[in-house]
């Protein structure tokens, strides 16, 4: 990947909140100006660097469509190593390790439910987050972090679980 | 009068360079078709009035200058064995090294043959093509076929996927936005893409398919059933493969009658030995049934990937021939709840749009944007024959990724990188791509080597590799070209082969030199 922020190369406000079509159009307008087919007449030289340009453009679109990773490049932008994020909150522990009982002992229909509740707490600690990032506050800024990487790690374990149990439901049918 | 002026500034020869025609050739399983477009206007090619169509099939494909198309069929039933056809799936197969090295001769030939042809018939010379792959296809295969296009003396500006150039064939650039799904059922392989238009931007939003699922799967179904019937007929008969091709051949010619009728009779004939057959539509569409109910399967997964149901489509496009099959497109209009176009050749409606991205990309007029997605996952060897993916399938083209890399031993000077191509986490189930060794490093602790290799996709879906040794601050690059599992003496022969059966190639082996 390039060492270009890749908010900056698609030319996107850095935001915890970006929109998935905001960041679809981005991707699509650069390559509209550097898709290795514009320059198909053009010498060799140009056509590497159309080549290489559109590599970067879509790494940096393939960066920012993964939540997480998303997340480790704005902490990086506020001086963060999201390698090495503070120790997480006990009670907030706590309650992940629930989290992880409830949902290996949970029915599909209760996984859907379980991740509706998921998908509502990632979207607060991404207001946290966005917040912490705006208004410089580093220390709220890594402790949602660490919060926010959990839920989404039970999230996938949620939808993990759901395609266990329909792929049971389908060959005891 | 209407005098034709250059932009000030803009010399002739520019003009020239930029107005160099490009021809869309659909190089298919079973026949190959070469189109040419000139202000949006897209012509199929054929030679004196003959047919459009040049099976794809070569007699002698080692020959200094074998025998193309009909001609070839027509040695089939005399001499089954020096006849090659249905050569396209093993195009850049490293599993199957001699059948692959065929099928990248008998692809030359085909290519060669259509570039003659267009070149009599638009009476200026051809350099460049536009050729169409199914989007499934491998890595490999493309970089096959694109070897094939230099041994026939055409530079391929950009191999496009079959589903893209039929949507294009069908201007559905100009149509209302959105998402629409392309149904590709030929000869030997299946595809289904959803590809979005958005403002001139065509993306290959998800696409899957199988490689052995198309016509030529149904016959061999329909002759398994009809073989039943013929050993009461004539006895028990021990076919050679080229024997049973010609059978193949018989039966589809009885398949494709049935699509008119609801019941057909027929013979088979073999060495004089005839039998004959009574073959309705109901029992056809029972033998049928469980190839289209996979199609069906492969469609569900495209618009699962895609997490969207059937009636968010804006249209349905059919491709390949075997779409005139009744029971398909009951099948597909039943099960996507929505009608499908059909109203170009679903013959020709690949070539056409082939032509008509070559017309846009000469330069003459702008042509909407292709946007591919990587069909099959990349991924690199590691411990325990394991398969770790470094780019995902669907993932939009071009695209790169860096990988690091450290050694595992004290003292380790070499390590042995292994690039696969699919969706298994076991290195059995994917097809290796290229393997090499980086090597040289001075004999170290373990993990103190450090390097980074970089995989590139470019927009044909071609991949390039570059490595690069940052230890102690020494920098080496090294560019590599996969040679997909081909020995350097299967290239020379290749090589020399293709030298034989070339007049012009010398500026198309000084490149293929280059890549070894």
């Amino acid at each position: 990947m390039s060492s270009v922020n890749p908010f900056e190369l698609l030319g996107l406000e850095p935001s915890f909140l970006l929109k998935s079509d905001t960041l679809e159009r981005a991707h699509k307008d650069k390559l509209r100006l550097t898709h290795p087919d514009l320059f198909i007449t053009d010498p060799p030289n140009i056509q590497e660097k159309a080549l290489i340009l559109s590599c970067n453009i879509t790494d940096a679109y393939v960066a920012l469509k993964n939540p997480s990773a998303r997340a480790d490049i704005l902490a990086k932008m506020r001086g963060l190593d999201p390698e090495h994020l503070p120790s997480l909150d006990p009670h907030f522990l706590q309650e992940s390790f629930m989290w992880q009982e409830t949902l290996d002992d949970a029915s599909l229909e209760e996984l859907l439910l379980h991740q509706k509740t998921l998908v509502s707490q990632l979207g607060s600690t991404l207001a946290r987050l966005e917040d912490a990032f705006i208004y410089f506050k580093n220390d709220a800024l890594a402790q949602s972090l660490g919060q926010y990487k959990v839920l989404l790690r039970l999230k996938d374990i949620c939808l993990k679980q759901q395609e266990r149990k329909r792929f049971h439901a389908a060959t005891a049918a | 009068m209407l005098l034709q002026l250059l932009e000030p500034g803009q010399s002739d020869q520019e003009i020239l360079i930029k107005n160099e025609p490009i021809i869309g050739i659909d190089l298919g399983t079973t026949h190959s078709l070469v189109a040419f477009s000139q202000n949006q206007k897209v012509e199929t090619l054929c030679e004196d009035m003959g047919d459009v169509f040049l099976p794809s099939a070569v007699h002698k494909v080692e020959a200094v200058s074998p025998i193309v198309g009909y001609g070839a069929l027509a040695r089939q039933k005399e001499a089954p064995s020096e006849v090659l056809s249905s050569f396209k799936k093993f195009m850049g197969d490293p599993h199957h090294p001699h059948e692959s090295q065929q099928a990248l001769l008998a692809s030359t030939h085909i290519l060669r043959t259509l570039k003659e042809r267009a070149q009599l018939v638009l009476g200026r010379p051809i350099k460049k093509a536009i050729v169409t792959v199914p989007a499934y296809f491998s890595e490999s295969a493309r970089a096959a076929t694109r070897q094939a296009g230099h041994f026939a003396g055409l530079e391929i500006v950009r191999l496009i996927s079959e589903p893209t150039a039929a949507a294009l064939a069908y201007g559905l650039d100009k149509r209302v936005e959105g998402l629409y799904l392309v149904y590709d059922l030929g000869g030997g392989t299946f595809d289904v893409s959803l590809l979005r238009l958005e403002k001139e931007v065509f993306q290959v939003v998800a696409t899957a398919g199988d490689t052995n699922l198309g016509g030529d799967t149904l016959d061999a179904a329909i002759l398994a059933h009809l073989l039943k019937e013929r050993v009461q007929q004539v006895g028990a008969e021990s076919l050679e493969e080229a024997e049973t091709n010609s059978l193949l051949y018989q039966v589809r010619q009885l398949r494709e009658a049935l699509s008119q009728e609801s019941s057909i009779q027929g013979t088979l004939t073999l060495d004089g030995r005839s039998s004959t057959h009574t073959l309705t539509r109901l029992t056809f569409e029972n033998v049928a049934m469980p190839f289209v109910e996979r199609t069906l399967a492969l469609v569900d997964q495209v618009l699962r990937d895609a997490e969207l149901d059937p009636p968010a489509l804006e249209g349905v496009v059919l491709v390949g021939g075997t779409t005139r099959t009744p029971l398909v497109r009951r099948k597909l209009e039943t099960f996507l709840g929505s009608p499908a176009l059909n109203d170009i050749d679903p013959d020709h409606v690949v070539a056409w749009g082939a032509a008509l991205q070559g017309e846009g990309l000469s330069g003459v007029q702008g042509s909407p944007l292709l946007m591919d997605v990587l069909a099959l996952s990349l991924g690199l060897e590691t411990m325990g024959n394991a398969v770790e993916t470094i780019i995902p399938r669907n993932s939009p083209l071009p695209i790169s990724r860096t990988q690091r890399f450290t050694t595992f031993q004290d003292g380790q000077t070499a390590i042995l990188i292994h690039v696969l191509q699919g969706e298994s986490p076991h290195v059995s189930g994917c097809r290796s791509l290229t393997k090499f060794e980086l090597s040289g490093f001075a004999p170290l602790t373990a993990g103190e080597i450090r390097l980074e290799v970089t995989f590139t996709m470019d927009a044909d879906g071609l991949l390039t590799i570059h490595a690069k040794d940052t230890d102690q601050g020494v920098m080496k690059r090294v560019e590599l070209k996969p040679t997909h599992g081909l020995s350097l003496d299967d290239m020379a022969a290749l090589l020399s082969a293709a030298r034989a059966t070339t007049s012009a190639s010398d500026e198309t082996s000084a490149v293929f030199e280059q890549s070894l």
